[in-house]
């Protein structure tokens, strides 16, 4: 972006923010006002121009009234509004889209998230990191059976993607601009921005956080959201590595598959004695070889597809266009 | 305020349809209750012997027919054909009979404006045979089951939603019964009414065997492509890690069998299934993680949320009650009226009328910013869907003003983007769209917009507009331009040096379709009839060649450009590049369109490419095949585009640029379009900086284009793609 004569771009009234809050929105038409008046508060110690981006994601219950009402009295705000319901990362997908600062903070709009936080994390951005995540230290929640599942999902998640975070399930989150633009969020993916972000070669830290207790809802996790969070964690990971090729990860899982199909094969020629000797080629097992051969089959049946997934990433644009971003946002 | 019109479709499909008492009888109970109907009767298949049923109807009731060419094409697309030629914004899908209490459908019409997006209804008081029911109730139990959804009979064929639910939702083949459940997995508001059951057609007992079958697919395919759109992996790892766990302990178990019990694995058939469902269990996995790939790296292109508005802050941050709350164009001017098209354009048309009824917005009186300074910038990532909000709403803003337009030059052609924005505090009061084009005929250049007709700056007032030149200049002059050119379609203040080369083409469209034929003058108006009808009298003195053809908006993109490369071909031109066109329909989707005329023999002969935009349909990217001395098609299709676009609700038709006393220009004036002169302007910078004189009509390009109609095609392509950078 070429840069403008000095004399046109300063002022202290300049409107350019340099920090932006992300807050998604659904029907939470009593908690928008104090949300809003809590970031004001908070944003106005920090010593930055911002802007808070509120999305609202279809609610119906009048809290687009007043959103509209809040946006006519303060210049901070920007609302961008769906036709209707499309889901929390859609709707933190668009603000992020939206915003314009340099530093992007992303946040829930329940009040779990406390906006006296942000000034903190954004301190600890300037110290040399891509992405301050959250730590939700002293959870206030009262069940067990949340804490644990939870804490084994975090363990997990921070092991295999390498982003070392306690706590990925904060939303409270601060990250460069250059991040948040290079990444396509669909489905549940906001929950792995951070460790999408170590993709991306990001600096990534965290800092506790105060959290309020959710203050209505179920509880979230099953068994079948465990499984799920592990098959996210199976996916993420490999496309976090996949930068480098992905038909790695299929001969990673073609691999066992092989050495399973050879072993059938052999084991098809062994016979085993009431003596526990073997005895080997004595004849053959039939339904060892062909489950051995069949096996193999597969194997490399699978070990193609990664072709395929090699084709696939060539074929998208994908990477040019993720370098070309970075490449701009990065010297800005 | 009007009573609300609701469409009710009826697609015919079957042989035992009687559409007059469905008409009568919904008509009565939708008049009653205070609303306005419209009937769309579709037909697939021939339609005599419902010729007579549907005269009565037309001379009660507003009637639209829609013949469905061939038949046989489904309830699908005799749906989505039906709802295409709907006006109301409420929909009503009605069978062929009176199926259910007439009285009923008001309470399908109230569920939709109660904010429901889809409605089905759940018959009662069944009135169909036993077995039947018996079918009906296990199948609806199969869908509860499998697809989680709680739907009670899907088979009822009335179902009520609004329009833009068919927009969002896409389905085809045997899908329309599975339409609320698609609707919903989408995030629309989805709610089953009762209604009591009056009759039913069909087949009594056992259907055939494909029936069932058919079925079953039906509701695999849509359970598995919901959730492979989602997270493949989730899917597919969830059924491979099954199969894994299912077929380990069962081999285990035969393989210890065999080590410790001596027993042979050849007559345990349970060891190879045991080891089969491991392998088919991997197998699985690997293509969760294919399905993974393709998702993430086409995510970029799958970005489906529909804005509705975006809304800057306004006020002092001290003040308690403040200026106005939206952004806009002219400032006391009430916002143009209700578009057509809000549905149509793609993401930011921004319902501005719906604020103004909160009731400030329109009296407020705006905070007098006169004293504060003009500021001009270029414009920020972040800030795409602002612009787009600010050239919808100003009264010139054209189809090329949009953010769309930059990213395709950008990404097809990587020129680069300045785009500039000038702002009062933080209100915007004008943009201006430029491009740094380096070209080796034309040197450097900024460009407002290349490879566009229309173009320039876009302001509030003289002040601001003046203010964007301004920086316009100073920024060429600082990235060293021979000129900024601005391709202002109407005058603009101020006296610039200007370019009388080319001129354009504009109409208004009539408000019925079959007035667009009345303003074409008599010899163009002959030409259209004889490419149309088939019946139509030879022109004197022309050979006709080809009749009976249709003009249908279907056409593809390689259509498209095989006929316009070859066409270019001919006049010397380099051709732009396939992926051009194909980047403006990834791009745009709907807003551009592909109309085709097609022979009866089903061979494309001309094609054109539209751009929609606000109440404007531009006619931009045309072929036609040379080697087929067809009369008229050219203004048949584009005769047909204009009936298309009335249809569709627009208002206006842009027939596009010319060079004055082209050949073009003379189709256009014949066509009964006048010429209007276009004010593209150029800020000379560079020292001994003229108007660009790189055009066709050049002499001095003679030779090079007779080279180049000569060139085979290939090469042609090869050399376009390359070149059409540097001809902006």
């Amino acid at each position: 972006m070429s840069e403008l004569p000095a004399s046109l771009g300063a002022g202290a009234a300049c409107p350019i923010p340099v920090l932006s809050v992300v807050v998604p929105i659904y029907n939470e038409r009593d908690n928008v006002a104090p949300l809003h008046e809590a970031l004001t508060h908070a944003l106005q110690q920090l010593d930055r121009s911002y802007e808070i981006v509120l999305v609202d994601d279809g609610s119906r219950d009048g809290t687009r009234d007043v959103l509209r009402r809040l946006a006519a009295v303060d210049p901070h705000l920007r609302l961008v509004l769906f036709r209707r319901n499309y889901g929390q990362t859609a709707a933190m997908a668009a603000g992020f889209h939206a915003a314009r600062g340099r530093t992007i903070v992303s946040m829930d709009g329940d009040l779990q998230n406390d906006p006296a936080d942000i000034g903190r994390l954004v301190d600890k951005l300037d110290e040399g990191y891509d992405v301050v995540c959250g730590w939700r230290r002293w959870r206030q929640d009262r069940a067990v059976t949340r804490l644990l599942p939870s804490r084994v999902a975090n363990f997990l998640i921070s092991r295999v993607t390498g982003a070392r975070i306690h706590d990925t399930g904060c939303s409270l989150k601060v990250y460069r601009s250059w991040v948040v633009r290079s990444l396509h969020l669909y489905s549940d993916m906001h929950r792995f921005l951070a460790a999408l972000g170590v993709g991306l070669g990001a600096r990534i830290t965290e800092l506790p956080v105060r959290h309020h207790p959710r203050r209505a809802g179920k509880s979230k996790y099953g068994l079948g959201r465990v499984f799920r969070v592990l098959a996210d964690l199976v996916g993420i990971k490999m496309l976090i590595q996949f930068a480098a090729h992905p038909i790695r990860w299929f001969s990673l899982l073609a691999l066992p598959l092989l050495l399973l199909a050879i072993g059938m094969f052999v084991l098809g020629f062994v016979k085993v004695r009431g003596t526990g000797a073997w005895e080997w080629f004595a004849g053959y097992d039939m339904a060892a070889v062909a489950a051995g051969a069949v096996a193999m089959l597969v194997a490399f049946n699978v070990f193609l597809l990664g072709f395929l997934a090699e084709l696939q990433v060539k074929v998208s644009k994908f990477f040019r266009h993720r370098i070309a971003i970075t490449a701009r946002e990065a010297s800005r | 305020m009007t009573a609300p019109l609701i469409s009710v479709v009826v697609a015919i499909t079957g042989p035992d349809a009687h559409p007059l008492p469905v008409v009568d009888g919904l008509g009565k109970a939708l008049v009653g209750g205070g609303y306005r109907c419209e009937f769309v009767v579709v037909l697939d298949g021939p339609a005599t012997r419902y010729e007579r049923e549907l005269r009565d109807i037309a001379a009660h009731w507003p009637l639209r027919i829609v013949q469905l060419e061939g038949g046989g094409l489904g309830e699908s697309i005799a749906l989505s054909a039906g709802v295409a030629k709907a006006k109301g914004d409420l929909v009503v899908n009605a069978p062929p009979y009176l199926q259910i209490e007439p009285e009923d459908v008001l309470l399908v019409v109230k569920a939709l404006e109660a904010g429901a997006d889809c409605v089905a209804t759940w018959r009662y008081s069944r009135i169909d045979p036993w077995l039947n029911q018996l079918q009906s109730r296990f199948f609806n139990l199969c869908l509860r089951w499998i697809m989680n959804m709680p739907f009670h009979d899907l088979n009822s064929g009335t179902r009520g939603f609004r329009r833009r639910v068919l927009d969002e939702v896409s389905f085809y083949g045997d899908q329309y019964r599975f339409l609320p459940v698609l609707a919903r997995r989408q995030g629309f508001r989805v709610v089953e009414v009762r209604v009591r059951h009056r009759e039913e057609k069909g087949r009594a007992g056992f259907y055939g065997l494909g029936v069932y079958l058919r079925r079953l697919l039906d509701i695999l395919t849509i359970t598995f492509l919901t959730r492979f759109t989602q997270r493949p992996l989730r899917f597919f790892g969830y059924l491979g890690f099954t199969a894994i766990a299912v077929g380990a302990p069962m081999a285990l178990w035969y393989l210890y069998s065999k080590f410790e019990l001596d027993q042979s694995l050849s007559d345990k058939p349970g060891f190879v299934l045991g080891a089969l469902l491991v392998a088919f269990g991997f197998q699985l996995i690997g293509f969760g993680l294919v399905g993974e790939i393709i998702i993430f790296t086409q995510a970029p292109n799958l970005r489906d949320f529909k804005i509705e508005d975006v809304v800057e802050g306004a006020g002092d941050a001290d003040a308690t009650d403040g200026g106005r709350p939206e952004e806009g164009g002219p400032a006391a001017v009430k916002p143009a009226a209700v578009k057509p098209d809000a549905v149509k354009s793609d993401a930011v048309a921004p319902t501005s009328p719906v604020a103004a009824d909160d009731g400030r917005a329109a009296n407020a009186v705006p905070i007098e910013h006169a004293d504060e300074p003009l500021r001009v910038r270029e414009l920020l990532p972040g800030e795409d869907s602002r612009w787009d909000s600010y050239v919808s709403r100003h009264p010139l803003g054209t189809f090329f003003h949009r953010t769309g337009w930059a990213r395709t030059v950008a990404e097809q052609f990587r020129h680069q983007p300045h785009h500039l924005v000038v702002e009062q505090g933080r209100r915007w009061l004008g943009v201006l769209p430029l491009f740094l084009t380096r070209s080796l005929f034309l040197g450097r250049n900024l460009v407002s917009m290349p490879y566009a007709v229309y173009g320039g700056v876009l302001a509030d007032d003289e002040r601001a507009q003046q203010a964007l030149i301004t920086q316009a200049t100073a920024l060429g002059r600082e990235l060293g331009v021979g000129y900024v050119e601005l391709r202002h379609l109407e005058a603009r203040p101020g006296d610039r040096p200007r370019s009388p080369l080319y001129v354009t083409f504009r109409c208004e469209l009539p408000d019925d379709p079959a007035d667009v034929m009345a303003r074409i003058p008599k010899k163009a108006r002959a030409e259209v009839r004889c490419a149309r009808d088939p019946a139509a009298p030879a022109i004197e003195g022309k050979r006709r060649e080809s009749f009976g053809i249709r003009v249908t908006p279907d056409g593809s993109v390689d259509e498209l450009f095989e006929l316009f490369a070859e066409n270019k071909r001919r006049l010397g031109s380099p051709s732009l590049p396939k992926r051009w066109f194909r980047g403006l329909v990834e791009e745009f989707g709907k807003a551009a369109v592909v109309h085709r005329a097609v022979d009866p023999r089903g061979r494309t002969l001309a094609a054109v490419m539209s751009f929609c935009f606000k109440d404007t349909v531009y006619a931009y990217y045309s072929g036609s095949h040379s080697d087929v001395n067809v009369t008229g098609v050219n203004n048949w299709i584009y005769c047909a585009i204009m009936e298309w676009a009335v249809e569709q609700g627009y208002r206006h038709f842009d027939f596009g640029r010319s060079r004055v006393d082209s050949g073009p220009a003379k189709f256009k004036k014949n066509m009964g379009f006048e010429a209007e002169p276009l004010h593209y302007e150029y800020l000379l910078l560079g020292p001994g900086a003229k108007l660009p004189e790189f055009h066709p009509s050049n002499p001095k390009l003679a030779l090079p284009r007779r080279l180049w109609s000569k060139m085979p095609m290939g090469a042609c392509n090869f050399l376009g793609a390359r070149l059409s950078r540097h001809l902006p």
